[in-house]
């Protein structure tokens, strides 16, 4: 499917606020965004947020860590090279994530650099810096982003998601998809 | 694959466009401007800190850190401890693997729709120090006390801050404690009778031995470190006996391996005893001028002890008992490493006191090389300033003296009206179940997994569905967390300040922060003070301890003159470049033979050890009684430290199962062949794992190494129930546990 150039660009923003969501209130939010105006009731949402919990923040092993070096590694870990190799990205950009211990390539923080030079961008008059954010915008999904996501799809696909989960999987794969053409 | 090119020209282009201000209008943006000092990546730019390994291990390893833009690339052990010289274990060596483990505890969390549920929801730290804090107030409302509040903490990360936890639970009132230890206090008391206190020479000093006997310890994977020291002594010349019911790493290193029956080490050591009598071998100046007690003794080996006796109880052969002490005899000096495994049994004290007595006899007490080695605290002489807090005024608690709260309570008990409730950490499930007026309603675990090493788990499940709230500080989702409804994220060592010493070796160590907590992880000083903040909130004057802390002021204050004496340092920031060593005047214990004891000499007949409802004179013990065809042995594996590490994945490629090890008699008897699922059971219980045939263990015996695997529920505590060990409610609050006495039978699935 083709998405045109606002919708990926929203999607991509939505898509970070799920993924960065600490409660349900957050992830009910980001939902109408992902999957065509759906609105959760309560105990939807809060079943979704342990659900969340379960595929990608813990407290037990989750089954898909949303960083990008568990996948990228040879050895799974965090604060791997290419975690390292994301930051040196986003300082290449003037940007860095806030002070905490959550690591560079945390899916939100991928999806916030790609949404924030795909707005420049698409702004932008001038050919000559259009181009270079593109070319940024480009490393980060075709070498960086399709990397890592198909595999991290398919381990939260194997570990019984939810229709509705399903669904918001399903959009980040269109995203991916979309984010790769229109590049 | 490709680089992003940082072309300077063109990244400084980028950095304009999106810093300043044209990407402003990205709603709900979570990246930020960089710092501009924000420029690493320089290759050569590693950070080198210190750090103290906290497991409970002999070693507790001098860690050398390096850090890399911000990241933790690789660990060595300090090559300036003559101890750690540059090693670290296999544990050790994961480290890097183990903070940064994906499946590492991130958030604060609450387990809503009960217990086991697996319905997580994150917390931010305020919100689950308001739970927190309102329950425990609800408790103090309903009771009147705070004794429904229990504290349930060990050694799952040592460091003297770390003493904080139990500061905190003082700062809130008084409080019920599971104290004890299932590690070693059958041994503590027993060398507290005879020698007045646990005091081991340097383990460096093996190396002057001429006999080593490793009774009951198994180095070689529980404290790899001092190998060298019996490497070395075998060099020059010293023969190395081990004696074990299993034969093990270190036995296949020894010269001479004894399997003996297990809980039957007693007996051997006095048939040993009687024999030096025997043969007039016994040091006539140690027992005459140093010792009380030794004529009773000796009467006592004359009318009942034989070695034809002890080498019937024991299984080894009389010719190889005479044998052997004759030669540790001969040898001067000559020592025995008394380990932790051969203490623990129903007779566990009274078996290292016939121990003791044997190598007292034979005049290797005091003297550089020999000695009964068993542990020491001499240098945990810190402030435990984390530790020692007051009650809020007015507190109410347990109503009388306060005992011990365990061998590393140095904070030593106050004539105040109030006292926690001490209750005893080897039956926490029975305990949970008893405890009354007030009941217990709310356990709060630090440094510590109580299901994977709290004895009867099926017991320690009904026990926990008694509780109404249960609060888990953890790294990683063990099944106590599986059993909480609060889980807070800890820091590792590496992310936190501390100061760490050994009870074996004799040196000090830094543990500084080395990099920053991975995701919101908290030190336990910084838990208490959050939770300090959340109860002077809603009630100001609930919780004394400080609101607000830094961990290294914290780490400073634990240090004062006595360490700084005894370690020779000017300031704690000597540590910065390397461990240091105690200056000792002798590496013997006990050189000058000034004992600490009543008599103040060595006494084989001890009133204190007849007053405590013991024998006064170390006499034979007989161990438990079987209860099922098999003995049952779960000791420490070479991969794990309890629960810890073999849940990470680099340790599973060693390690990825456990088994159950089966003499291939008796897995014939039982129809059992190589790699057979098998049912180990008892009445309490029951575990389902894979067998494994092996001499190494006896016919009448089974081994099952304690450990906990992510994707297994195998845990042993299934079939390990919770029968005290003799000794050690002197010293240690509690009696020890007997977990090698244990009972099971095996069957093929
Ligand atoms: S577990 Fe023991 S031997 Fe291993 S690094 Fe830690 S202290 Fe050293």
């Amino acid at each position: 499917m083709s998405l045109n150039a606002d919708h990926t660009l929203s999607l991509a923003m939505a898509l970070r606020d799920f993924f960065s969501a600490g409660c349900a209130t957050e992830m009910a939010d980001a939902v109408p965004a992902l999957c065509a105006g759906r609105t959760l009731g309560e105990d939807e949402a809060r079943e979704l947020e342990y659900e969340f919990n379960r595929l990608f923040v813990g407290p037990q092993a989750v089954p898909a860590p949303p960083f990008a070096s568990i996948y990228l590694e040879k050895e799974p870990q965090l604060m791997g090279r290419s975690t390292l190799e994301v930051r040196e990205f986003y300082l290449g950009l003037g940007l860095a994530v806030p002070e905490g211990g959550v690591p560079d390539d945390f899916l939100p923080y991928e999806l916030d650099a790609w949404a924030r030079l795909f707005m420049v961008e698409l702004g932008e008059e001038s050919d000559e810096a259009r181009q270079t954010l593109h070319e940024a915008r480009e490393w980060l999904v075709q070498e960086h982003m399709a990397r890592w996501l198909p595999a991290f799809l398919e381990r939260a696909a194997q570990s019984s998601p939810s229709p509705l989960m399903a669904d918001i999987l399903k959009t980040l794969e269109n995203w991916l998809h979309a984010a790769k053409e229109n590049v | 694959m490709k680089r992003f090119d940082h072309d300077s020209g063109r990244r400084g282009f980028l950095k304009g466009l999106l810093s300043l201000g044209a990407a402003g209008a990205l709603p709900g943006s979570l990246l930020v401007p960089a710092k501009s000092q924000a420029a690493p990546f320089d290759a050569s730019a590693y950070q080198v800190f210190r750090n103290a390994c906290p497991r409970n291990c002999y070693d507790t390893c001098s860690i050398k850190s390096y850090v890399k833009d911000g990241v933790l690339q690789f660990v060595e052990g300090a090559p300036e401890s003559t101890y750690t010289k540059g090693s670290l274990c296999v544990k050790g060596y994961a480290y890097p693997r183990r903070i940064y483990s994906p499946d590492r505890i991130k958030y604060p969390m609450i387990q809503e729709g009960g217990r086991g549920s697996g319905k997580w929801r994150r917390l931010s730290w305020d919100e689950a120090m308001d739970i927190i804090a309102d329950k425990i107030l609800d408790i103090k409302k309903r009771d009147g006390s705070l004794l429904g509040l229990g504290l349930t903490k060990y050694s799952g990360q040592f460091g003297i801050v770390n003493y904080g936890v139990e500061g905190m639970m003082s700062s809130l009132g008084y409080t019920t404690r599971f104290v004890g230890t299932p590690c070693w206090p059958a041994g503590i008391d027993a060398q507290n009778y005879d020698l007045g206190d646990m005091w081991c020479n340097d383990p460096e000093d093996m190396v002057k031995s001429k006999y080593i006997i490793v009774w009951g310890a198994n180095p070689a994977w529980c404290s790899m470190h001092s190998m060298k020291y019996l490497y070395e002594a075998k060099r020059r010349g010293a023969k190395v006996l081990v004696i074990d019911p299993i034969f093990t790493q270190t036995a296949a290193k020894a010269d001479v391996f004894w399997q003996v029956r297990t809980g039957a080490d007693g007996a051997l050591a006095l048939g040993m005893a009687r024999h030096l009598l025997d043969m007039g071998l016994v040091d006539k100046d140690f027992v005459e001028n140093h010792a009380v007690g030794f004529e009773e003794f000796a009467d006592y080996l004359r009318k009942n002890v034989t070695v034809e006796w002890a080498s019937e109880v024991s299984g080894i052969p009389a010719s190889e008992i005479r044998e052997v002490t004759e030669e540790f005899a001969a040898a001067k000096p000559a020592t025995v490493w008394i380990g932790y495994g051969m203490q623990r049994h129903t007779n566990g004290g009274a078996m290292v006191r016939s121990i003791d007595a044997f190598v007292a006899m034979s005049g290797n007490i005091g003297v550089e090389g020999g000695g009964a080695r068993y542990g020491h605290l001499a240098t945990w002489g810190f402030n435990y300033h984390a530790m020692v807090q007051k009650q809020p005024e007015g507190s109410v608690g347990f109503a009388g003296a306060s005992g011990p709260k365990g061998e590393f309570d140095f904070a030593g008990g106050g004539s105040a009206k109030y006292s926690d409730r001490a209750v005893n950490i080897n039956k926490t499930a029975q305990e949970i179940l008893d405890a009354r007026d007030p009941e217990l309603k709310m356990l709060w675990i630090s440094c510590k997994n109580p299901f994977a090493q709290d004895f009867d788990r099926n017991k320690l499940e009904r026990a926990f569905k008694k509780l109404e709230m249960v609060v888990s500080v953890e790294q990683f989702f063990t099944e106590t967390v599986k059993h909480s409804d609060i889980v807070l994220p800890a820091t590792t060592l590496f992310e936190e300040w501390n100061v760490n010493v050994s009870y074996w070796h004799y040196w000090l160590s830094l543990n500084e922060q080395a990099i920053k907590p991975m995701h919101e992880a908290k030190s336990n000083i910084e838990i208490a003070a959050a939770l300090s903040r959340a109860m002077n909130r809603k009630e100001p004057g609930s919780c004394t301890f400080a609101q607000e802390v830094d961990g290294k002021e914290w780490m400073v204050k634990e240090f004062n003159k006595g360490i700084y004496g005894l370690f020779g340092i000017e300031s704690w920031e000597d540590l910065r470049n390397g461990p240091a060593k105690a200056k000792l005047a002798s590496s013997a214990s006990w050189n000058e033979k000034k004992f600490r004891t009543p008599s103040g000499k060595y006494e084989f007949k001890s009133d204190l050890c007849a007053k405590n409802g013991f024998k006064a004179l170390p006499e034979y013990v007989e161990v438990r009684k079987a209860t099922a065809p098999f003995r049952l042995l779960t000791p420490h594996v070479q991969y794990a430290l309890h629960s810890q590490f073999v849940n990470l994945d680099w340790m599973e490629a060693f390690y990825p199962e456990p088994y159950v090890f089966i003499h291939p008699d008796a897995a014939k008897a039982k129809g059992i062949g190589e790699l057979d699922m098998v049912r180990v059971f008892s009445s309490i219980g029951e575990v389902k794992v894979r067998a494994k045939l092996t001499k190494n263990v006896q016919k009448d015996c089974l081994v099952m190494y304690e450990a906990w695997f992510r994707k297994l529920d195998f845990n042993v505590q299934n079939v390990v129930d919770d029968c005290a060990a003799d000794m050690g409610a002197m010293k240690t609050g509690a009696p020890g546990v007997a977990i090698h006495d244990q009972f099971v039978d095996i069957e093929r699935i």
